[in-house]
């Protein structure tokens, strides 16, 4: 069996802070972090391949995205995939689908595609649906617990307010819950070896998968960032300490 | 964007001209709100309401509410993928039906969209979509023919409903096709709680500002007596005052206790969006320009290893 898990480099948030009044965010360390949600996707991946099965992790974009890639190799990963293209830039939530699905159909042969439920700093959790709708796969959202085999995937999802059982034909497409799994920690020795080996990340340009101007030209034109208006101060305690930590034991206490 | 592209584009059957009106998928009553934000959209406009439902009773108050169309489907998100709308509208609890049928139409979409406009003169559909829990928006413009947006009816003033308005319903004979999963029926099942601080009541965080193993043990002190969970923020991760699992932070856990006392911490972004659910937020910090104190309920400036013992000390 092989299994996609696609990745999104996310600029690690405690790197950043957002200033509501300087309507700015200022970034104190630019580290790239794999999004949360779509750990969880490789987690639940590592932990349904058996010894036979691929688990293929796919990123695309800049530098950051072969850095995830890199992580994703230390924690388990057989193959990583760095789709890299400057016209990649710019691309939104339709592109990128465009881009899985070429990469989907290039390896053939992919029995699930896995990405996490949730993305913490773009519009891009859309992508889960929108690629199930392009390759024409069957889809579970949000899903826990999965397991693959004889041809079908089983997992168990939310509906409504219960979890139902859920069943779908091989090839689909599954998006994974955040609070499905833990992921697992990368061990340092795998770290190393992940960021030595030269051919742990394999590069493709949007040519190898035969991607066109047309195929890359988003619809979706981004245009900066708004932030919400600055919160009110809560009630600052006044006086000695002796007081404060009154009024504070006051305020535990009917809390 | 000349129209030989856009053919290549959206496949020679679709032509740009195809795509009208505003389309609003409507699957239960709680959505209603949608129809308003749809009117007011349409009237800027000049242009139709659609409004697709799977339920007939409904009809009659989307009229009132502002629909000039409606149309009955059984999944109405799939039926309006048949039909070319300019904008459609879909309510959050849809967004994969709204991917999807974007994806179909190979149209944008904006989810959990905020400030909806249209440019009247290119015709983009403008909005912003909230990142880290609405810290800070996006903001994007649609420029395909078709524009998909879903829209939270709980953020939305309940539409203005003139009951003298009039409406059609528009027959179809649209047939959803099965559904390509199984559902083979609910079971029991609770997911692992691994971040253990998600259903806590009572939690202390700890942050740089408690600055070392006693100002520690103070916090611990402190959350032994309130019964409370210890958490941390990035900075108590890094010094190793808690581990990983207890990492209160979008990447860590979001949390939303009764009571959450966050002690030294400055309350960067990542922390502070992720604490947004707690009841009340109480916050000793010593620097009062530190971001925290606007994330806080009640703040008190103060080193917190001088200050804890004289709370510790007011508490029962």
């Amino acid at each position: 069996m092989i299994i996609l898990v696609f990745l999104r480099p996310v600029l690690d948030p405690s790197g950043f802070t957002v200033n509501r009044r300087a309507q700015k965010i200022f970034v104190n360390r630019p580290s790239y972090i794999i999004n949360p949600a779509d750990k969880n996707a490789l987690e639940a991946a590592l932990q349904m391949a058996g010894e036979a099965d691929t688990v293929i992790a796919v990123a695309l974009g800049e530098a950051q995205a072969e850095d995830i890639l890199r992580q994703a190799r230390a924690l388990g990963a057989h193959r990583a995939l760095w789709v890299n293209d400057d016209r990649l830039k710019q691309a939104d939530a339709a592109v990128v689908t465009t881009v899985c699905q070429r990469v989907v159909e290039q390896l053939g042969e992919v029995d699930l595609a896995l990405l996490g439920g949730e993305v913490v700093d773009a519009d891009f959790a859309q992508i889960g649906p929108r690629l199930a709708q392009a390759l024409a796969w069957p889809m579970i959202l949000d899903a826990h617990r999965v397991e693959a085999g004889d041809g079908v995937v089983r997992a168990i999802a939310p509906r409504g307010a219960a979890f139902h059982s859920a069943e779908a034909d091989l090839p689909a497409v599954i998006t994974i819950a955040r609070d499905s799994n833990k992921p697992r920690y990368a061990r340092g020795l795998d770290v190393v070896k992940a960021y030595r080996a030269e051919d742990a990340v394999e590069v493709w340009s949007a040519a190898d998968l035969g991607l066109s101007e047309a195929d890359l030209r988003p619809v979706t034109e981004r245009r900066g960032e708004s932030f919400p208006s600055e919160r009110e101060l809560g009630k600052r305690l006044e006086g000695s300490a002796d007081e404060t930590a009154s009024q504070l034991a006051e305020v535990i206490r009917k809390s | 964007m000349d129209i030989a592209d856009l053919s290549a584009l959206m496949g020679e059957d679709i032509a740009a001209g195809n795509y009208a009106d505003i389309w609003v998928v409507l699957t239960d009553p709680g959505a209603a709100p949608l129809l308003g934000e749809a009117r007011r959209l349409a009237d800027s406009l000049g242009c139709y309401v659609h409004v697709v439902i799977s339920d007939a009773s409904l009809s009659a108050r989307a009229v009132a509410l502002g629909a000039d169309k409606i149309h009955l489907a059984e999944v109405p998100g799939l039926f309006v993928q048949t039909q070319y709308p300019e904008f459609a509208l879909f309510p959050i609890s849809k967004n994969a039906q709204a991917a999807k049928a974007a994806q179909k139409l190979k149209a944008g979409l904006i989810t959990d969209a905020r400030n909806l406009s249209v440019d009247e003169s290119t015709r983009a559909l403008l909005g912003s979509h909230p990142v880290y829990g609405g810290e800070y928006f996006l903001d994007f413009a649609l420029t395909s023919p078709a524009k998909f947006a879903t829209l939270d009816p709980r953020l939305l003033p309940e539409p203005y409903a003139d009951p003298s308005r009039r409406g059609e319903v528009v027959p179809n004979d649209f047939i959803a096709p099965e559904p390509r999963f199984r559902d083979l029926g609910p079971v029991e099942y609770t997911p692992q709680s691994w971040r253990p601080l998600t259903k806590a009541k009572v939690i202390v965080s700890v942050g740089s500002g408690v600055k070392d193993a006693e100002g520690l043990s103070l916090a611990r002190q402190l959350a032994e007596k309130l019964g409370a969970e210890i958490g941390g923020d990035r900075s108590g991760v890094d010094f190793g005052w808690v581990d990983e699992a207890h990492l209160v932070g979008v990447t860590g856990q979001e949390v939303a206790p009764d009571l959450y006392i966050a002690v030294g911490i400055r309350g960067d972004t990542y922390h502070n969006a992720a604490i947004v659910g707690a009841k009340t937020v109480v916050a000793i910090y010593p620097n009062p320009e530190a971001p925290i104190f606007a994330a806080a309920d009640y703040g008190v400036v103060a080193n917190p290893k001088e200050f804890l013992p004289k709370l510790i000390a007011k508490l029962p």
